[in-house]
């Protein structure tokens, strides 16, 4: 009777499937996973090989390994990272087409084109691809003549990017950025109950609001623009979304546009009455508010370069967190109130 | 005498990479022992009919076949230091850039190479200079030619494919992919071929052409230095461009046309990069 050795997975992790179809819970190979054991069974000519055949890994059959999607993430997909690491969520926030996809894109673009960028290093990213398909359409691959940036889809529940920085002697800090459509701050705008389901915000180390400075240079658009903006961030706030804690970066994007209109004294005071209006309404309870001019990606190189503006937001993203009291010191963190491990029970 | 353990390799390269041209000459250092400070072949491999094969086609100076997907060459060799009788064994398979490719598009690894990884005890990356994808901004072409008014529809632009991607990133989520499946650091050597290009048209040693060429992975492998143990090769393998300097190389012996450069020196020892990865430091 000729016998033949082939190997069965056995796994004593409860809703592992490794022993059918070879994929393991921990998404690690059945020889490194502690649950899992591989048994070398004898199988000879007569015996009446069950359907678990379908399971048994033979040495010339390839079964593959799944590693990192490369994509944006899911919710549920970002624990590997926060669970390693007490990592700076930053939600992008505005209305549509305020530049928040270009500023990730012109982010990562910094950092592929430059030896560093404002002292930081490039330390990983689990979604370089979703990082690719955000810049492709300002690459000349993409056979345009002008850059764009595509549209962010509001049904789109990938919305995280993350990329890791490291700078001079310390550890390297990952960060998180949101990439949700402005239809989905509109509703925030328009609904206290869609404002109130936006728990993300709870942990978000920064909220970046973005205003369309192009939008606040048209006199017919730029009270629209502005209350709705404001409106975003009066939502989050009333309905105890934001944390008094929180930095909340008012990021005026598209500014070498509204440099490059007409009546520009006009404009700029019209920019001023918006940070005063939400310093006003906000800055009592919420102290860490701060104002950015941006251009990501200007049409005019003459005047503005590629990221201008850019540095200074990038360095509050990563230095700051209201979680961390001694941000100096890396190795002694004191983190307050929220461990890592909560995080993914947070929804938007 | 002494026996070293066994030293897991595992090339990595895209297609053109450089990588069945570096084993060719690689095999003709270690058996022909031209250079005095070289590895040296201890004992004849069982089966070397692909490693002479492969030195046949570079001997003669004709370009290499890329290696198909379903090809691959398990290599096993056993070598020592001219200079003393430490003996080690390296096994490493010659693979093809398409795989590399499918692993960047199908998000996989097969158990082969999964093991071969988590076995490994270094990595030799390869980069072609001349398939260099650099992330091109529209924004700095327009610069320079000014703005146009776009003419284009939304039907004639391309949309986003994986081979769009510069090579920095896929080489970085490669070694993503490495690093996400080991416990233990890795000794990366990082191998610029066709060296000669690089040379002909700028003084620059390995590791600043990385950094000015490809920064987002020079950054890549400083930030992570702790796990991913890294130094720089020029190395021209094939020692220039065949359809003009054949003649020339005609006239030297084979191992001349070899250009390695590290950092200090320049040379033609090929085998410095296993040296670098065998040395325990």
């Amino acid at each position: 009777m000729a016998e033949t050795k082939a190997k069965s997975i056995k796994c004593k992790q409860a809703g592992c499937s490794a022993s059918t179809d070879g994929k393991c819970l921990e998404g690690l190979s059945p020889d490194a996973c502690p649950h899992c054991s591989i048994i070398e069974d004898d199988i000879s000519e007569d015996i009446v090989v069950p359907d678990i055949v379908e399971a048994i890994i033979t040495p010339d059959k390839e079964i593959f390994h799944n590693v990192h999607r490369g994509e944006a993430l899911e919710l549920s997909e970002t624990s590997s990272i926060t669970n390693s690491s007490l990592t700076r969520l930053i939600i992008l926030a505005g209305l549509s087409e305020a530049g928040k996809t270009t500023m990730l894109a012109s982010i990562f673009d910094l950092f592929q084109c430059n030896s560093n960028f404002c002292g930081y290093i490039f330390a990983g990213s689990k979604t370089l691809i979703g990082f690719e398909r955000r810049c492709h359409h300002a690459r000349i691959k993409s056979e345009r003549e002008i850059p764009v940036t595509e549209r962010t889809k509001s049904s789109d529940s990938k919305v995280f990017l993350h990329l890791k920085v490291k700078s001079k002697e310390k550890i390297p800090t990952d960060l998180l950025f949101t990439d949700i459509s402005g239809e989905i701050f509109k509703e925030l705008n328009n609904s206290a109950i869609e404002s109130k389901n936006f728990e993300l915000a709870k942990r978000a180390d920064h909220f970046a609001l973005f205003i369309d400075s192009d939008q606040l240079s048209n006199l017919t658009n730029r009270n629209i623009a502005k209350t709705r903006s404001i409106g975003i961030l009066r939502s989050l706030i009333e309905t105890g979304m934001l944390g008094v804690n929180t930095y909340i970066e008012v990021i005026f994007s598209r500014w070498d546009l509204l440099q490059g209109k007409s009546d520009v004294e006009l404009h700029l005071k019209f920019v001023e009455s918006i940070k005063e209006k939400i310093i006003k309404k906000f800055a009592n309870t919420h102290k860490n508010i701060a104002f950015f001019n941006l251009a990501s990606r200007p049409t005019n190189l003459t005047n503005f370069y590629f990221g201008y503006g850019v540095v200074d937001i990038f360095t509050d993203w990563v230095e700051k967190s209201p979680f961390i009291t001694d941000i100096k010191t890396d190795t002694s963190i004191e983190v307050k109130n929220l461990s890592t491990r909560e995080f993914s029970r947070f929804t938007y | 005498m002494k026996i070293s353990t066994e030293n897991n390799y595992v090339l990595i390269g895209l297609p053109h990479s450089g990588k069945s041209t570096f084993i060719a000459a690689l095999w003709h250092i270690f058996e022909s022992e031209d250079l005095e400070d070289s590895l040296i072949i201890k004992g004849l491999p069982e089966d070397s009919e692909y490693l002479n094969k492969l030195r046949d086609t570079w001997l003669s100076y004709k370009d290499f076949e890329r290696t198909k997907v379903e090809n691959k060459h398990h290599i096993t060799l056993t070598v020592t230091r001219q200079s003393d009788d430490v003996i080690s064994e390296l096994r490493f398979p010659d693979v093809s850039g398409e795989m590399y490719m499918i692993q960047f598009e199908n998000r996989k690894l097969d158990f082969e190479y999964l093991k071969m990884i988590q076995t490994a005890s270094g990595i030799i990356l390869f980069i072609n200079p001349d398939d260099v994808i650099e992330p091109q901004l529209i924004s700095n072409v327009n610069t320079c030619i000014g703005n146009p008014e776009s003419s284009k529809n939304v039907d004639e632009v391309k949309n986003w494919e994986f081979n769009d991607a510069p090579t920095q990133v896929i080489l970085i989520d490669l070694l993503q992919m490495i690093l996400e499946n080991i416990v233990k650091p890795i000794k990366v050597a990082v191998v610029v071929s066709a060296w000669d290009v690089i040379i002909n048209v700028q003084n620059s040693n390995p590791s600043n052409w990385v950094e000015s060429s490809l920064p987002l992975l020079f950054q890549f492998l400083k930030a992570n230095d702790s796990q991913l143990k890294h130094t720089f090769f020029g190395i021209s393998a094939q020692g220039g461009n065949y359809s003009e300097q054949t003649s020339e190389f005609q006239t030297k012996s084979p191992s001349e046309r070899i250009i390695v450069q590290t950092e200090m020196e320049k040379s033609n020892d090929i085998t410095l990069p296993i040296k670098w990865l065998l040395n325990n430091e």
